[in-house]
């Protein structure tokens, strides 16, 4: 049904991971691709000048694995991993926009009140994003 | 994947974007799965309904029912919705109502002004409790 899928997850949730990569692997056409993104958050620098220099650096290795661990090696050659650093929703969506994709599949929470104010990466995703987007919950 | 998809039904070039949806929604759908189509008329202010006929109003209606009656196109699996009023609350509430577990909605591709006012499509996203396709 597509042919490039933008996964987008968060390493904190794993299984809820998994379970957007399994539906993307069914939605996915013959001779597809699915793009596994994970974004690393910047943190404050009044608060990068606290912490070992190496933290940044070894989060991004630990996050690597991570993502490279939740591929079943039976789909290695359809998924591709990209690990990005910056603002969520931006570099969700500069993945879309750099790779051509035709969908981004992103998980979200059920929403409640303070969504009324807030949003989330979810909905910026769907408001600038020039392809189909399936947020699941 | 899914049990029970309801699609958000746009009328304009002969559903030609509601056709899409509902051959997409086929694919994803369960077997024994049910599709449902949902058309909300905008409401119009309570002045501007008050100064024009109010058969205007009941053809539109009977208008829009003909329309999704025809996409629905008489299949089994396939049901379908016109209710009035505010389109982003009248598609998450029939969404609550027949226990949706997919919302389908279908979206122009955002530009500038979307910065600032956000779209049906946006307004769902954010409020829905359950997943949502949005269609571009």
């Amino acid at each position: 049904m597509y042919a490039r899928i933008i996964v987008a997850v968060d390493l904190e949730h794993p299984a809820q991971a998994r379970a957007l990569l399994a539906r993307a692997t069914g939605l996915l056409d013959g001779g597809g691709e699915i793009r596994l993104v994970h974004v690393l958050e910047n943190v404050p620098g009044y608060i990068a000048a606290e912490l070992p220099d190496d933290l940044a650096e070894r989060r991004r290795a630990e996050a690597a694995v991570e993502l490279r661990a939740m591929i079943d090696p039976a789909l290695e050659l359809r998924i591709v991993h990209d690990l990005r650093r910056g603002a969520p929703a931006k570099q969700i969506l500069r993945a879309a926009e750099d790779s051509n994709a035709d969908l981004v599949m992103i998980a979200s929470h059920k929403p409640g009140l303070g969504d009324y104010f807030i949003g989330s990466t979810a909905s910026r995703v769907i408001r600038h994003a020039q392809c189909s987007v399936l947020v699941e919950r | 994947m899914y049990k029970s998809v309801l699609i958000a039904a746009a009328l304009f070039s002969e559903g030609a974007t509601t056709k899409a949806a509902i051959a997409r929604a086929r694919k994803m759908l369960d077997p024994g799965g049910k599709i449902t189509l949902v058309h909300v008329i905008d409401e119009v202010p309570g002045y501007v309904a008050a100064s024009i006929p109010k058969e205007h109003l009941t053809a539109r209606r009977r208008d829009v029912e003909e329309q999704m009656s025809a996409l629905a196109s008489g299949a089994a699996d396939i049901e379908f919705i016109v209710r009035e009023g505010q389109p982003s609350a009248g598609i998450l509430g029939t969404a609550q109502e027949i226990g949706a577990d997919l919302i389908m909605i279908a979206s122009h591709k955002p530009g500038f002004g979307d910065f600032f006012i956000g779209s049906t499509a946006s307004r769902i996203v954010r409020h829905a409790q359950v997943s949502v396709l949005v269609s571009r």
